[in-house]
């Protein structure tokens, strides 16, 4: 079954287009992985998918299980399922991180009728999973993000995620910032949430993510379009001839 | 003073030279300084960025009558002894905790020596026109004395309210003086109310013993047509604490002022606040602190919101004069902008004689962050509910530093009143 399906994609950002027509599509369970180079339109597709303002589609479609995404916000988008975890954790000081659960949480319940969750029940449900990705309780009555190391900011995107349940995650340079063990603790925090339900699409430049979070399918973007599809082996390729090719062809 | 009065502010209906010598001459010298000085204008440094013209226009009339006066619902589950000025009048003294006495000073025929020896000394009348109206026109007020020694747990909650009259401006002066003996310590939480259009023009005075300990926490909620000029001024005395806490959201014009003088070592000074206006509100606070011994702290962290057309002013002086070396200061406000027409005037200042010194200042504007409210968004939550999670988050850092937890409570659920009532998808007390 398709999850995820983008046709044509093109967005500008600021007037100036990054994404030039970009087709892809995402069966639920498959875990895709987009490799490229600096600059070729990773992030801003990570945006456009998320729905951040001042990211303009303006050619193409994305859907979501049949729904048309570019008709959401993003607040909508996240209630309909979709997760991003920020290659830059924001800080939001004065805002804890159960507050901030919590919120998020709440919201996906009022969208779809529920009352609010039980105090209680949703600390306990936090806590344990806070533990597995080692967030410390410390951390969770912290401000969000706020003096966090690298490893914890990632880290506690991952709790995110295992708290709110998405159906699809885009995971965009998760491994940025991560020392050997950290990648370790966020790829098994990952892997732990796949599902023959859920999909995700692994954003990185490097291949080393690629070697803990196993992918089904990876693309190579470049100049806005993706030059090139295939497997595992894809990874590889790119790992020892870098993106100079890509780089070249379309430049 | 009628008689004598050409500043409409000063009129009272009551007798200059009533009462003890001592307080009639006080009085005098108070008038003498309010008429030469005047109303200030815009040319007035200390008053630059606020215009009193729609002061100037008004003509008082006294205060008249009392109302029973009712604690706002955010204080209302706050264990407190409590002091209600209506119009200036005290109409209700809960019995206070021992060794904390009481002096109204409403006419005061025979005060204490403490009163007589510390009423006027402290807030300036010869430098600040208000402060003098205050003391030439206060008819009502309360004094406060704290123990030698005795650590007082109930905070005191002195209900200010002033309700005005249909077709005319009321104006009240109520006095307020605070003397917290060597050793002692005791928590007073201040807070002005009010119905209809008129003047509040308070002033506090206040001694903080050596080690002695004062926290001293004010919510201004006048009336949207209300007038609220305040003047607090402090003297802390070697190794005390003053913990000072104000948060402004009412009134169509307001000035808090707040000076304090630390003069011994070891002083512990922090003062700490938030304003919170839309509409047409215009806020002013102004701090002074004069460092003049050495090796004390002072911590000032303001935050400001400012919605619609909201006008607000900050400024705050730290003075170390030559004698406080190792200083220890910490100046900063910030203020976030929630709408193109809103404004702030920020003035922070330094000024320092000693050489061996650590003092910083700063100022901020700001909007709320974009990358902010997408990261709320993309967790679900709606824009107008991120906004008003990021402006309770912003607001909430201020109100922080209030040291005593019950009344960090009541201040924090008086900013969510406001923000319920003002900004769109605010959470609801302690949502946050």
């Amino acid at each position: 079954m398709t999850l995820l399906e983008i046709e044509n994609l093109h967005a500008e950002v600021d007037g100036k287009p990054i994404l030039k027509g970009i087709d892809l599509t995402i069966e639920a369970g498959q875990v895709h992985a987009i490799m490229g180079p600096n600059g070729s339109g990773k992030s801003t597709l990570s945006y456009v998918l998320a729905g951040r303002e001042g990211y303009e589609v303006t050619e193409g479609s994305i859907r979501l299980n049949g729904q048309d995404l570019l008709e959401m916000e993003a607040d909508e988008r996240a209630v309909a399922g979709v997760f991003l975890a920020m290659q830059y954790p924001v800080e939001l000081p004065g805002v804890t991180g159960m507050t901030f659960l919590r919120e998020a949480v709440n919201a996906r319940r009022k969208a779809v009728g529920e009352d609010e969750i039980d105090a209680m029940g949703f600390l306990k449900m936090v806590r344990a999973k806070a533990k597995t990705l080692g967030v410390t309780d410390e951390m969770l009555k912290r401000a969000v993000n706020v003096g966090f190391s690298g490893g914890e900011k990632k880290r506690n995107e991952i709790l995110q995620m295992a708290v709110l349940e998405p159906i699809f995650c885009v995971l965009d340079e998760t491994d940025s910032g991560l020392d050997i063990d950290a990648l370790k603790i966020v790829s098994e925090g990952v892997n732990a949430l796949r599902t023959p339900e859920r999909s995700m699409l692994v954003i990185t430049h490097y291949q080393r993510l690629l070697n803990h979070i196993e992918p089904d399918v990876i693309h190579v973007l470049a100049h806005g379009r993706i030059q090139k599809t295939g497997g595992k082996e894809l990874a590889l390729e790119l790992e020892q001839n870098g993106y100079a090719d890509y780089v070249e062809a379309a430049a | 003073m009628a008689d004598q009065a050409t500043l409409p502010l000063l009129t009272t209906g009551a007798s200059i030279d009533a009462g003890p010598e001592w307080l009639a001459t006080l009085r005098r010298t108070a008038v003498e300084h309010a008429e030469r000085a005047g109303l200030p204008g815009v040319r007035t440094e200390a008053w630059k960025f606020t215009n009193l013209n729609a002061i100037k226009a008004l003509e008082p009339v006294a205060a008249q009558g009392t109302v029973e006066i009712v604690r706002p619902a955010s204080f209302a589950g706050m264990d407190a002894a409590e002091l209600h000025l209506s119009n200036g009048t005290l109409t209700r003294a809960d019995a206070l905790p021992d060794g904390v006495e009481m002096v109204s000073l409403a006419g005061p025929d025979e005060a204490p020596g403490w009163v007589a020896d510390t009423l006027g000394r402290i807030a300036d009348t010869d430098q600040h026109p208000f402060t003098a109206i205050n003391t030439g026109a206060f008819l009502g007020g309360v004094a406060l004395r704290i123990a030698r020694g005795v650590a007082v747990e109930r905070p005191i909650l002195l209900l200010v309210d002033t309700h005005g009259v249909e077709g005319a401006a009321v104006a009240a002066h109520p006095r307020v003086l605070v003397v917290v003996e060597d050793g002692a310590s005791a928590d007073l939480v201040e807070v002005h109310t009010g119905s209809g259009a008129y003047v509040n023009n308070a002033v506090t005075e206040l001694v903080i013993g050596k080690d002695a300990r004062l926290g001293h926490y004010k919510l201004q909620a006048e009336s949207g047509e209300a007038f609220h000029i305040a003047m607090t001024a402090a003297h802390c005395a070697e190794s005390s604490t003053y913990d000072n806490f104000a948060l402004s959201t009412g009134g169509r014009l307001s000035r808090n002022e707040i000076r304090a003088t630390l003069d011994g070592r070891h002083i512990e000074y922090r003062i700490n606040g938030g304003y919170l206006a839309c509409g047409d509100q215009h806020m002013d606070t102004a701090t002074f602190i004069d460092h003049a011994k050495p090796d004390c702290a002072s911590h000032e962290l303001y935050k400001g919101v400012l919605a619609d057309r909201a006008h607000g002013v900050f400024q705050g002086k730290i003075l170390v004069r030559p004698d406080a070396q190792k200083t220890d200061g910490y100046q900063m406000n910030r203020a976030l902008l929630l709408s193109r027409d809103a404004e702030i005037n920020s003035k922070p200042e330094l000024e320092i004689y000693a050489d061996d010194v650590k003092c910083s200042h700063g100022a901020t504007v700001g909007e709320l962050e974009d990358d902010q409210l997408f990261y709320l968004m993309a967790r679900g939550i709606s824009k107008e509910r991120a906004r008003a999670i990021l402006v309770a988050a912003y607001v909430d850092e201020a109100i922080d530093h209030i040291q005593r937890e019950p009344i960090r409570d009541a201040f924090r659920a008086a900013a969510a009143d406001w923000m319920q009532r003002h900004i769109a998808g605010a959470p609801a007390e302690g949502g946050l």
